[in-house]
């Protein structure tokens, strides 16, 4: 009589802290990897929307920069409005007049602030009539505004008003934005920012001695806008915030190159 | 008695799981838990090593483009930015004295399509190393081609085929190089 009910006794409740115990245990673990893996998760998520998003603005960057300086005057038969054309692949400032050449400042030298490793402006046709389209890094944003050509219009000031936020979190110009926001970034990749602030747009000029960058010394005399062939364009952005587990900054550098399509030069 | 008995054997069949068979069954669950848990980080690293495989591609087609853009007359190329040729440096496009035969870094095939090998040495003027010390990933991108002229029976070069690989080392991923083949004709 004792017997069969000896065996069909059920868990003694040692036996069952000792199972609750190791349940506890594993459950705990697993949660901490499922935490492990959402931060993981967010990370990435943000990585892919700030490399989405970088790539579509250096992708209409660059389109921009293909299709400068279209249509030149050479391509019109009979005289027409200097609205109608564009004068130069890309507008400088000081000095621009809207007609002609004259007056055109040297890149590096005297073309302060257009055009210029963190501002620019391309002048062409995609569409409707010849635009000015201004890029601006200000601070950590780039800026972007597309106004209509005007005869005696100012690129620099008739641009500066319609300037809206294009790409955010552009790390280009950290040293002179923020030290502590550099520092971060140095410590983490000390190869980065050696010669200060990375240029957004670095300028290679037409010479006689085939195409060479607009500051160096054998392109004297031909590194005025007009003559600018190609831009390289470099972005570098972080995404919004660090990486959830470790805190650090999440960074990614996008390159292309550019390059003018004025038949006249 | 007899039904009490009866009653007995009935409880007896009625035993609960032991310990061990806890014991064994929550470790089943656990290791498909943990097989399925190992899903998220290899979806993860699987995405970096696309995203570093598009950015060779990227390069690959602007090196691409800067060799298309040369004449067919033309036996080199350069950049003086360095991105694409090292500064000062003459990078060359095959040689017209040997026609229709590959000229420059060692190609292989695989799976009948020809892709430089990158288990041999780079070949000078014909490859170089690239490293951008303001990529956050810190790589460096080993770029290497292969040139054919080809000439026509009366000895003039009507086209030439590029096929260009990029290698993008040093990721803490793993990855492959990227090969594109083009014939050009002018």
């Amino acid at each position: 009589m004792s017997g069969p009910t000896q065996s069909s006794r059920g868990f003694t409740i040692l036996e069952l802290m000792v199972a609750m115990a190791i349940f506890m245990v594993i459950c705990a673990a697993m949660f901490g990897l499922l935490q492990l893996s959402q931060q993981k998760y967010s990370s990435e998520t943000q990585m892919s929307g700030s490399f989405q998003e970088a790539r579509l603005g250096i992708d209409q960057i660059l389109r921009d920069i293909n299709i400068s300086g279209y249509p030149s005057q050479a391509m019109f038969s009979k005289p027409i409005s200097s609205a109608s054309y564009a004068v130069s692949p890309f507008a400088w400032d000081p000095g621009y007049n809207g007609v002609d050449l004259s007056g055109a400042c040297q890149v590096g030298v005297s073309c302060d602030p257009i055009p210029s490793g963190f501002d620019l402006i391309v002048e062409t046709n995609f569409g409707s009539g010849v635009s000015w389209i201004r890029y601006q890094l200000n601070g950590t944003t780039l800026l972007r505004a597309v106004v209509p050509k005007t005869v005696n219009g100012d690129p620099a000031s008739a641009t500066l008003s319609a300037l809206t936020p294009f790409v955010e979190n552009v790390m280009n110009n950290v040293p002179v934005v923020s030290g502590s926001l550099a520092a971060q970034i140095t410590a983490q990749h000390p190869m980065m920012f050696q010669n200060g602030s990375v240029p957004l747009f670095q300028y290679s000029c037409s010479t006689p001695s085939g195409t060479q960058p607009c500051t160096s010394p054998t392109a004297a005399g031909y590194n005025q806008p007009q003559n600018i062939r190609d831009i390289d364009v470099t972005l570098i952005v972080k995404t919004p915030q660090g990486d959830m587990q470790t805190q650090s900054l999440q960074l990614m550098e996008l390159t292309g190159r550019g390059h003018r399509s004025n038949p006249a030069n | 008695m007899k039904a009490t008995s009866k009653f007995a054997t009935r409880r007896a069949r009625q035993t609960g799981f032991t310990l061990i068979e806890m014991l064994m069954a929550t470790a089943i669950v656990i290791v498909g838990l943990v097989a399925v848990a190992q899903l998220v980080p290899s979806s993860v690293l699987l995405n970096s090593n696309n995203r570093n495989d598009g950015t060779a591609l990227v390069f690959a087609q602007r090196e691409m483009e800067l060799i298309r853009e040369q004449p067919l007359t033309a036996t080199y190329f350069t950049d003086p930015l360095g991105v694409f040729c090292p500064s000062g440096n003459q990078c060359l496009l095959g040689d017209a004295t040997q026609p229709n035969q590959l000229v420059g870094s060692p190609v292989v095939l695989f799976e009948n399509s020809p892709v430089i090998d990158y288990t041999a040495a780079q070949v000078p003027n014909y490859s170089f190393t690239y490293s951008d010390r303001n990529d956050p990933a810190g790589t460096t991108t080993d770029v290497r081609w292969a040139v054919v002229t080809n000439k026509n029976s009366w000895g003039v070069v009507i086209s030439r085929r590029i096929i260009l690989g990029v290698f993008r080392r040093g990721m803490s991923s793993l990855t492959f190089p990227v090969t594109l083949d083009v014939v050009l004709e002018k």
